[in-house]
């Protein structure tokens, strides 16, 4: 080859840096699973993001139950693309509508279209928390919703006015917020974990939090409020810890694991709870059976995200993790 | 040293793409971004000893180096607590802060943003000054604290109490002590998270001074205009503008509520139209804001000419000495006119229209000329001055300047030959302390001031020179008075403390020395008291006899050793790092001069006060009663300053015993 054929062919080793910072063929995969929501109609919303990628951005996914098994992290193609890497998401009342939290604060409401191409649009999207928005939870299906974020502010939105904010409880946490729990049964009631170790109840109705349920020896990092007084939480210190409203002075530990604790996942129906910690581990416990120890898996090879419980058979689990895998679990 | 300009920075909770965010950002006109360099929700498994597989972040080449370095403050992940009461949760997360703050050392970037939620940073600021102890260059960390604290409200809400003042004063003592916790280290500043309500004016002023490096300014605390642009309230723009002229920048952070442009656009315009911004003491001394310096030794050193230069720029100074020569010479007509008017009585026979006449005429021609002796003349502001004055009064002045620094006797004299040719000028050059002159003088105007008053040892020099002067002589300036203010200023302690680079040795005399600054960014913890304070002439001390001593020359034998001590109440939990020092002066009759902030001579830009430090900062309790002692010692061939300082027990060790560290060479 001529020194002209090389030049023309070949990058110039030195502008190595330059070559890296002009590129723009913007090939990046999602590959890091966040979250996962499954409907009752069995469809599912696993939600993506890239986090250490050029670009943090993200998207969501949505797909029946049956055809769970095709998801590969090789051919993903998501339904909806985020300018935002997202935390949290969840289906509305109807599966062909989702609300997502992005991490830029925004959360965004998405449907699919009715005509032959059943692509999803945004309908709206409110930027109103001023950090990323953390979590999400239903209080009243299609009508209130709770988000909570990074700028420890708790908001309740109603769906059915466009997303009007209802509620702002400014400064309900001096620290990021991860995680909303609701009260079973209840439209009103719920409570909130925060980083900066404190779990509070709020009820929609009062601007003001009703009353700290505790103050932990460290961050909250994921809640569930599992019957009517009772609360399943984990922390940043690995600890599964079930709190009985009316005595919250004494705080059940269930289990310690070896890392923080990151998402957990009740089913009412089976009394069953499954966890995932910020490890490669799946874990459930048979809350009807003093919280034994009945299920482990190790299928996915990074970080365990997001869990979601079959709504149609108890004993099946789905979960995410930062492999790019959506697994199934029969947990028996 | 303070900008001219305002510097606004814009913070993002997530950048998405980097390196949109940061040209959006400076097309709009801010200067920097602040950003979470690792994705604030990318958890690893990070154990010591071990790399985490793979890349934890994106590549840092999505960026030129110029950016690292000037735009980007980097945020350290939120999550991260290493002061959680859990050690399980400590020792992780110390891992990981470790990783984020050398990956931030790696980039380059200027500041690394950190937050505080609690009292307890412990084991952050050890991190932390781990980290700066290894950095080769020095990286700012920006510690991040809200105003106001809603968790320490609703954790006293029981108390029904409607005073809110507490949840302001909390997140200070979070600062605060953290700043102690880091050595009151220079390159720690805190970054203030301005709430939509501002505590009271109290507080406020204590975070004036405190090193705020930048404040943010939430996007929900402006309000729309008519027009629908963002503004902000009146009192948040009177805040801003007095941390701007602190040196803090402001940064625009949380939800996008209107476009970005907007926001610096109003903060420009804020700036560009703040009230003060031709105040000429301010103007005077923009670039030497919290800047220390030396204080002159004009006694032992002679003045450069340049110094001079700057000194008789003042248009307020001179001014007031050429009022109160005016006043002085009128008295001194007033009173010949008695003891005429006295003769006059027994020679009335004579007839009285002859006598009338005869007044009005001797009171140029006749009548000897008033002497009027400058002191310390330096190149001849104040032979101007009484050159003025004698012409006001319409009075016959001999006068003479006494200089003792060469290169200025050489300006003088040829004033001297050229300009007061015509008016009786003699120039002597000198030490006035060790001179004979004749006649004496009726009048010796001298400006031997310094910052503090008398620290400039002009009352060694006046009373040397006593006899210069006739018996009940008037001195200009007749007295003069140090005053002090216990100060909170963590970045003038740290100053002071590292002032001379590369010689530890000089640590230890850095605290024991007085600074001549323009202090700024310090928050008075209690009013302006009294120290010392000299009238001239001097009376003379006296014997057991009661007769006053006179020296070998037969003047009175001054005494001006000084000792005070004060005590203040402090008004809000504080620490103090030290004092600051004015001084005011009676010229004669009602002509003042003074640098005390209540009654600063407007324009006056002759003197920046002094900053007197101690040598361990000490935490102040509100209701706590602030004991200080001062001392101004003397021997043969020194004057120097020595001062102690208690706060309910906490007792410093004397500052500059036998003058150590610091002495004013007579």
């Amino acid at each position: 080859m001529s020194n002209a054929e090389i030049s023309n062919k070949f990058i110039p080793p030195h502008l190595n840096a330059e070559i890296y910072r002009t590129e723009t063929s913007g090939t990046y995969t999602h590959s890091y699973l966040d979250f996962i929501d499954v409907h009752k109609d069995g469809s599912i919303l696993v939600g993506c993001s890239e986090l250490t990628g050029r670009y943090w951005n993200g998207g969501a996914c949505i797909f029946d139950e049956t055809t769970e098994s095709f998801f590969r992290k090789t051919n993903v193609k998501c339904d909806i693309n985020l300018t935002s890497s997202t935390a949290d998401g969840c289906f509305t009342g109807d599966c062909n509508k989702v609300i997502l939290c992005e991490d830029t604060g925004t959360i965004s409401i998405w449907s699919k279209s009715d005509d032959a191409w059943k692509v999803w649009k945004e309908e709206l999207s409110v930027a109103e928390h001023d950090g990323p928005a953390l979590a999400i939870e239903c209080l009243d299906l299609d009508r209130l919703y709770v988000t909570a974020g990074g700028d420890g502010n708790v908001k309740v939105w109603d769906l059915q006015e466009n997303m009007i904010c209802l509620r702002n409880y400014f400064g309900a946490h001096s620290m990021q917020i991860n995680s909303i729990g609701v009260k079973p049964m209840s439209q009103s009631h719920f409570v909130t974990g925060s980083t900066d170790t404190y779990i509070s109840l709020w009820d929609e109705h009062t601007s003001k939090p009703v009353y700290d349920v505790i103050e932990n020896d460290c961050g909250i990092r994921c809640l569930q409020w599992i019957e009517e007084n009772k609360i399943i939480f984990g922390d940043e210190a690995g600890v599964l810890g079930l709190i009985d409203l009316r005595n919250s002075d004494n705080v059940v530990k269930l289990h310690e694991f070896p890392a923080s604790v990151h998402q957990i996942s009740y089913n009412p129906e089976s009394k069953k709870l499954a966890v995932c910690c910020d490890n490669k581990i799946v874990t459930v416990f048979n809350m009807s059976d003093e919280a034994k120890h009945i299920y482990d898996s190790k299928v996915h090879s990074k970080f365990v995200r997001g869990l979601a419980w079959s709504k149609t058979d108890g004993n099946i689990l789905h979960s995410v993790g930062w492999d790019g895998e959506v697994k199934k679990h029969t947990v028996r | 040293m303070s900008q001219q300009e305002i510097s606004c920075g814009l913070e993002y909770s997530l950048t998405p793409d980097i390196q949109e965010s940061v040209s959006e950002a400076i097309q709009a006109n801010y200067s920097f971004i602040v950003t979470p360099i690792v994705h604030p929700r990318f958890r690893r498994p990070l154990l010591p000893h071990r790399t985490a597989v793979g890349g934890f972040t994106r590549s840092d080449m999505i960026l030129s180096p110029q950016d690292w370095t000037n735009r980007i403050v980097a945020r350290i992940s939120p999550y991260l607590t290493v002061d959680a009461k859990s050690p399980v949760v400590q020792q992780r997360h110390e891992y990981c802060l470790t990783e984020e703050l050398l990956y931030s050392r790696g980039l380059g970037v200027p500041a690394i943003m950190i937050s505080l939620t609690s009292l307890t940073n412990t084991n952050l600021a050890r991190i932390l000054q781990t980290y700066q102890e290894t950095s080769h260059h020095s990286v700012l960390i920006w510690t991040c604290v809200p105003m106001f604290c809603k968790r320490t409200l609703r954790n006293s809400e029981e108390l029904q109490d409607n005073d809110v003042d507490f949840a302001y004063n909390e997140p200070w003592h979070w600062w605060s002590k953290f700043h102690e916790n880091m050595n009151w280290d220079k390159r720690v500043g805190v970054v203030l998270e301005v709430s939509a309500d501002l505590p009271s004016a109290e507080i406020i002023k204590r975070w004036l001074g405190e090193p705020v490096k930048a404040i943010i300014l939430p996007t929900h605390i402006f309000h729309n205009n008519k027009n629908g642009y963002p503004i902000l309230s009146k009192a948040h723009s009177h805040f801003v503008i007095s941390m701007v002229e602190r040196d803090a920048q402001v940064i625009i952070g949380g939800a996008r509520r209107s476009n970005i442009e907007y926001y610096v656009k109003y903060l420009l315009r804020l700036w560009q139209r703040r009230p003060n911004a031709s105040d000429p003491m301010l103007s005077y001394a923009r670039g030497w804001e919290d800047y220390l310096q030396t204080p002159l030794q004009p006694l032992a050193d002679n003045l450069d000419t340049h110094t001079y230069n700057v000194f008789e720029k003042d248009p307020i100074k001179y001014n007031q000495y050429q009022n109160a020569i005016v006043q002085a010479l009128t008295d001194l007509q007033t009173k010949d006119k008695c003891e005429k008017s006295n003769i006059a009585d027994t020679t009335k026979a004579e007839g009285t229209d002859e006598n009338a006449k005869g007044d009005q005429e001797d009171k140029k021609e006749n009548k000897p000329p008033y002497t009027v002796m400058v002191l310390g003349a330096g190149r001849g502001p104040l032979v101007r001055a009484t050159l003025n004055a004698a012409d006001i009064t319409n009075t016959n002045v001999r006068v003479i300047a006494v200089e003792k620094n060469p290169c200025a006797v050489v300006v003088l004299a040829a004033q001297v030959r050229e300009i007061w040719s015509e008016r009786d000028v003699t120039v002597i050059p000198g030490d006035m302390r060790y001179m004979n002159l004749s006649p004496k003088a009726d009048i010796i105007v001298s400006e031997l001031l310094g910052s503090w008053a008398d620290n400039e040892l002009s009352p060694e020099c006046l009373d040397g020179a006593v006899n210069l002067l006739k018996p009940n002589g008037i001195s200009i300036p007749s007295e003069y008075t140090s005053y002090v203010t216990p100060i909170c200023s963590p970045r003038l302690w740290a100053a002071a403390k590292i002032a001379c680079p590369g010689d530890p040795s000089k640590m230890d005399k850095n605290l024991e020395t007085l600074w001549v600054v323009y202090m700024q960014n310090k928050h008075d913890i209690a009013e302006c008291k009294e120290v010392f304070k000299f009238t001239h002439p001097a009376e003379g001390i006296q014997d057991n006899e009661g007769e006053t001593i006179v020296d070998y020359r037969g003047l009175p034998l001054t005494d001006n050793r000084r000792k005070k001590s004060l005590t203040w109440q402090a008004s809000q939990d504080n620490v103090i790092h030290g004092f600051g020092g004015y001084f005011d002066c009676l010229l004669y009759g009602n002509e003042m001069i003074s640098i005390v902030p209540s009654t600063h001579s407007p324009g006056m830009i002759s003197w920046f006060p002094v900053f007197i430090p101690i040598k361990t900062p000490i935490r102040v309790k509100k209701g706590e009663t602030i004991n200080a002692t001062f001392w101004r010692c003397v021997d043969s061939r020194r004057v120097w300053y020595e001062w102690i300082v208690d706060v309910n027990g906490n007792t410093t060790p004397l500052h500059n015993p036998n003058g150590r560290s610091s002495e004013m060479l007579l």
